[in-house]
C-alpha cells in the first residue's frame, strides 16, 4: 500500500471515529437502552439455559417412575373407589337377560306383585 | 431433629460455594457483554447509519444485533462476540434493504406517500455532543459528510469491507470472518473500495 493510501485510510478512520463521537443525546440515549435491553436478555436466555440443561434427567426420572409404576403392578385401582358400584354390572346384565327371555313382556307390568311374593314368608310358615 | 438441621448445612457447605462461584461468573459474564457492547455500539451505529442512511432504521438494525448477539451466543467466548456481533448487523442491514425495496415497490403504486414519511425533530435531540470550536466542527462536519455520502455509494460488499477495515480496525482474516468470505474477496473489495473513495473525494480533501 503506498503511502498516500495509508494517509488516506488513516485520514478516513481518524474521521469516522470522531463521527461516532459526535452523536446526538437522542441516539445515545437509543443506544444505551438497546444495551441494557440486550445484557438484561442474555441474563434470561442463561436461566433458561440452565433450566433446560435438567430438562434430559427430568425425563430420565419420569421414564424411570413411569417403568416402576408399571412394573409392580396397578396400584391406581386400588387406592381410587370404582365408578360403578358393586353389583351394577350385575343388573345390567340381568336386564340383558330380561330383553332376550322369552317371558312374557306382561309379567314385568307386575314386578311390584311378584317382589311382595319374594319377600313374604311362605304361606306354611305359620303351620306348625 | 439434628439430622434434618445438619443435612441442609451440609448441602450448603458442599454446593453453597459452587453455587456462589457459578453466580460471579454469571455477572461477570453480564458485565464484560455490557462493555463489549459499550465499546462498539456508536461504531455499530454509525456502520448501519451509512449503510441504511436513516438513523430511526440503523438504531433498529443495531438493537437487533444486540438483542441476537446476546440471545445466541453470549455464552461463546468473548473473542468471538466481535465478528460475530458484525456478520448479525450485516445481516439485519441486508434485510432492511429488502424490506425497503419491498416497500418500495409496493408504494410505487400509490401517489403521494413522500410526505408521509417527514418527521419533526426535536433541535436539542438532534445536536451533535461536541467540544471543539464551530469553524473547526462545521469543517469537520462537512468532510465527515462528503465521506459518509461517498462510503454509502460505494457496493455493498465494499462499503462493508471498507467500514469494518478502517473504523471498527479489523484485520484481512477478521473482515472475512464477519462478512462470511475469503480473505482474498476482502482485500479485492477493500482495495476497490479506497481507490473509489480517493477518486470521489481527492479533490474535495487535497
Amino acid at each position: 500500500m503506498s503511502g498516500d493510501e495509508e494517509e488516506f485510510q488513516e485520514r478516513s478512520a481518524e474521521l469516522l471515529r470522531e463521527g461516532t463521537q459526535n452523536l446526538s443525546g437522542h441516539v445515545r440515549s437509543r443506544l444505551t437502552q438497546a444495551r441494557h435491553a440486550a445484557v438484561e436478555e442474555a441474563r434470561r436466555s442463561r436461566v433458561l439455559r440452565q433450566w433446560l440443561a435438567w430438562a434430559p434427567a427430568g425425563a430420565l426420572a419420569a421414564a424411570l417412575v413411569i417403568a416402576v409404576v408399571m412394573l409392580t403392578g396397578q396400584p391406581a385401582k386400588q387406592e381410587f373407589p370404582a365408578a360403578v358400584a358393586p353389583g351394577a354390572e350385575h343388573s345390567a346384565m340381568d336386564d340383558l337377560e330380561l330383553l332376550a327371555g322369552s317371558e312374557s313382556f306382561e309379567l314385568l307390568e307386575d314386578l311390584e306383585f311378584y317382589d311382595w311374593l319374594d319377600a313374604a314368608p311362605p304361606a306354611d310358615a305359620d303351620i306348625g | 431433629m439434628s439430622v434434618s438441621v445438619s443435612l441442609p448445612r451440609a448441602l450448603a457447605s458442599v454446593f453453597g460455594p459452587a453455587a456462589a462461584d457459578a453466580k460471579e461468573a454469571a455477572l461477570e459474564r453480564s458485565r464484560a457483554l455490557d462493555r463489549f457492547l459499550a465499546d462498539i455500539e456508536r461504531r455499530a451505529f454509525k456502520f448501519a447509519q451509512i449503510a441504511v442512511r436513516d438513523v430511526d432504521d440503523a438504531l433498529d438494525i443495531v438493537q437487533d444485533a444486540m438483542l441476537q448477539l446476546a440471545r445466541r451466543y453470549a455464552a461463546r467466548p468473548a473473542e468471538e462476540w466481535r465478528p460475530l456481533f458484525y456478520r448479525i448487523l450485516r445481516n439485519r442491514i441486508r434485510d432492511c434493504q429488502r424490506r425497503r425495496a419491498v416497500r418500495a415497490r409496493v408504494l410505487a403504486w400509490l401517489p403521494g406517500n413522500s410526505s408521509m414519511e417527514e418527521e419533526i425533530v426535536d433541535p436539542i435531540d438532534a445536536a451533535p455532543d461536541t467540544q471543539l470550536p464551530l469553524g473547526e466542527q462545521i469543517q469537520m462536519d462537512q468532510a465527515l459528510a462528503a465521506l459518509e455520502a461517498a462510503v454509502a455509494g460505494l457496493p455493498e460488499r465494499q462499503q462493508q469491507a471498507f467500514m469494518l477495515r478502517t473504523l471498527e480496525g479489523f484485520d484481512v482474516a477478521q473482515t472475512a470472518a464477519a462478512m462470511g468470505c475469503s480473505e482474498g474477496s476482502v482485500k479485492t473489495h477493500y482495495h476497490r473500495a479506497v481507490h473509489s473513495l480517493r477518486g470521489s473525494l481527492g479533490d474535495l480533501w487535497s
